[in-house]
């Protein structure tokens, strides 16, 4: 059944639907922004785009997984795990930045791509050796593991804290890059690399701190989504970078304020699409990036390249 | 053509790797006959992408649906309609270029990275189509392709007749793309890509050149993918997925992507490691296109790192320069082959020659 148009509109004339699927592609949302706006900051400052970002969304996951295994005994495991995950996917990050992406900067694209290519495989692999290739999953805290009612339907709590946790790391991000000091220096770099240089900023240094950020950013989507319960796997990467992409279309490559807007557009357009073409959902997120790339694609909130 | 020393020369390579893909059948086992034959089928979907990359200068990520289409459209027509095998073969490579002309259509009005992820973004819809339409494809169950609707002797899987039967038409097909890369097109398109403003400027169609360049890379990619069907039987959506595209991307860089036969060198390497890979690891029964399996991933993404930072060249790159090196130091009495031509095929200064200006020697 291609088009359920019946299911689509039942839920739009029921306010409580309306609101219930607009809360879950919120926490949707939320996720995608975080590893969006990760995908964004690098590249906007260091000029490449990292498509081994889903890997670190995977290794995030994979390092909470493993933290509340290890820690299953310790009360509180669950948020060590959440505040570990993330610090140990930047300090990887960082040092794939230093070991690995700094030869390849004035490079021509692809090699650019072929080395986070090969950084996709490798990580993979990794994760599938180390933990295996079935699904793993992990449970919520028993803090969160309730449901709040909303407008007469269960809502998980841990949703939102989900959707509270990401909103106070955008709101973080924000406040650096817009009101320190070294938020100044990366918007510098972002802007003229070079200049920045002259001016006696440690720029390698600076790029492998972005850098860090980014994959930290990435690797707490990975924690946060572990901890709804999502299945996780080896090929979480693949499925994850894709959206991350269609995000950073939409919002504009560079943009922060644009992985936030773009994430908000794409989760609730998922959410609903899933209503009204059920089998297609996907394929139609997918056509919403060709349009998106045809009509404007610098997105909604980037700037063209020039030339 | 200069009739000397030099040409004679170059021609060794090719007759000597002529000589042994004949005798391969007859000293290999089926099942490396097999492997071989999937080498060469990749050899031509790498050759033909590198039209697009090596080049044009432009990365598609949606190349593994015109391979998959190929693949789909020869299925679907023998199994569906009953088509006489020829017609079916025909009609892959033929469809690819029809899709090839739509998607890069659109997708030459991008700029960069937009380009790319644009052919990736048609890619994944038509990799969700051939998914999802299982009324028609089959989805995930795989179409196969009925060893009926295949003429008798290349029928079975692994017989010599199907492995020449692919050699012929490949090597038929990579001839073709040697002649259009060797001429005043092929060098336009090299122009167009070291400087596309200026190429405008002298009154080149640019968009037009590279459009021309998709749809020829299209048809031979669908062509690939429609001996795939008949090599494997049976298609499947994977065969859309772009994870097949990066792969093949993957193995134009390895191999070389300034080389005409660059790419098949990586296909080779690339369908080599995996295979022994495997060998090591015998636990691993299930064997994914899309999907690449412990251990052959570690190994590719560590040959990928390896030559990214080391090797920009790629394999080919580096054994060129080998033998250049070589016979510029047997022929040192001033008689040192022309640059670039020293081993008979096209080199492209593109840009990674410009990133190293010391390899101009």
């Amino acid at each position: 059944m291609l088009l359920s148009v019946s299911s689509f509109t039942s839920c739009l004339s029921d306010p409580g639907c309306v609101v219930f699927q607009l809360l879950g592609g919120l926490s949707m949302a939320m996720v995608l922004f975080l590893i969006a706006s990760g995908l964004s900051l690098i590249f906007g400052v260091l000029g490449i785009v990292n498509f081994a970002h889903g890997s670190m969304y995977m290794m995030g996951a994979f390092t909470a997984y493993w933290l509340v295994s290890r820690f299953a005994d310790t009360p509180g495991h669950f948020w060590i795990a959440l505040a570990l995950a993330p610090l140990i996917v930047a300090l990887i990050g960082g040092a794939v930045e230093v070991v690995l992406l700094r030869r390849i900067y004035r490079r021509p694209h692809f090699h650019q791509f072929l080395l986070t290519f090969g950084l996709i495989l490798i990580i993979a692999d990794v994760m599938r050796m180390s933990f295996g290739g079935e699904f793993k999953s992990i449970s919520r805290p028993d803090l969160l593991s309730g449901s709040v009612s909303v407008m007469g339907r269960p809502f998980p709590e841990y949703n939102i804290f989900l959707i509270v946790v990401a909103l106070a790391v955008a709101l973080g991000m924000w406040l650096l890059l817009q009101r320190t000091g070294l938020g100044r220096t990366i918007r510098a770099a972002a802007s003229d690399r070079e200049m920045t240089s002259a001016l006696g900023v440690n720029v390698p240094l600076l790029f492998t701190i972005v850098f860090a950020l980014g994959a930290g950013l990435g690797g707490l989507a990975g924690a946060l989504d572990a901890g709804r319960g999502v299945a996780i796997s080896p090929t979480m990467d693949v499925q994850i970078i894709l959206l991350a992409f269609i995000v950073v279309v939409v919002g504009g490559l560079g943009s922060f304020g644009g992985s936030l807007l773009g994430a908000l557009i794409i989760a609730e357009v998922t959410t609903f699409g899933v209503l009204l073409v059920p089998q297609f959902a996907l394929a139609f997120v997918f056509v919403i990036m060709a349009v998106a790339l045809l009509l404007r694609p610098w997105g909604l909130l980037g700037k063209p390249l020039e030339e | 053509m200069v009739i000397g020393p030099e040409t004679w020369r170059s021609w060794l390579p090719l007759l000597a790797g002529a000589g042994l893909m004949a005798a391969a059948p007859f000293v290999l086992s089926d099942f490396k006959v097999i492997l071989l034959s999937e080498v060469v089928i990749f050899a031509l979907f790498a050759v033909s992408y590198n039209l697009l990359l090596g080049y044009c200068g432009l990365v598609s990520f949606g190349h593994a649906a015109l391979f998959g289409l190929g693949g789909y459209t020869l299925a679907l027509l023998l199994a569906k309609t009953g088509a006489p095998f020829l017609a079916a073969l025909v009609a892959a490579p033929v469809l690819g270029a029809a899709a090839a002309l739509v998607m890069g259509f659109l997708a030459l009005r991008l700029a960069q990275i937009y380009f790319a992820l644009f052919t990736l973004a048609v890619g994944q819809i038509a990799w969700s189509v051939a998914n999802k339409w299982v009324s028609f494809t089959n989805g995930d169950d795989s179409l196969a392709v009925a060893a009926t609707s295949i003429p008798d002797p290349i029928s079975s899987p692994g017989s010599v007749s199907l492995y020449f039967f692919i050699v012929a038409i490949v090597a038929a097909a990579l001839l073709v793309l040697y002649l259009v890369v060797n001429s005043a097109f092929g060098y336009t398109l090299q122009a167009i890509r070291e400087n596309p403003t200026r190429a405008e400027f002298v009154g080149v169609p640019v968009r037009h050149y590279r459009l021309l360049a998709f749809v020829i890379s299209g048809f031979f990619a669908g062509l690939a993918g429609g001996l795939f069907a008949v090599h494997n039987h049976f298609v499947h959506p994977e065969m859309l997925f772009w994870l097949l595209g990066a792969q093949v991307l993957l193995m134009s860089l390895l191999g070389g992507v300034h080389l005409f036969w660059g790419p098949a060198l990586g296909a080779g390497l690339v369908v080599y490691l995996r295979d022994s890979v495997q060998g090591v690891f015998p636990e691993l029964t299930e064997k994914h296109l899309g999907q690449i399996l412990t251990l052959e991933g570690l190994t590719l993404g560590a040959a990928a790192l390896v030559v990214a930072i080391f090797f920009p060249l790629g394999v080919g790159g580096m054994l060129q320069r080998a033998a250049r090196l070589a016979t510029m130091r047997l022929g040192s009495r001033g008689n040192a082959p022309s640059e670039g031509q020293a081993s008979g095929s096209p080199v492209l200064h593109g840009p990674v020659a410009a990133e190293e200006p010391r390899d101009r020697s």
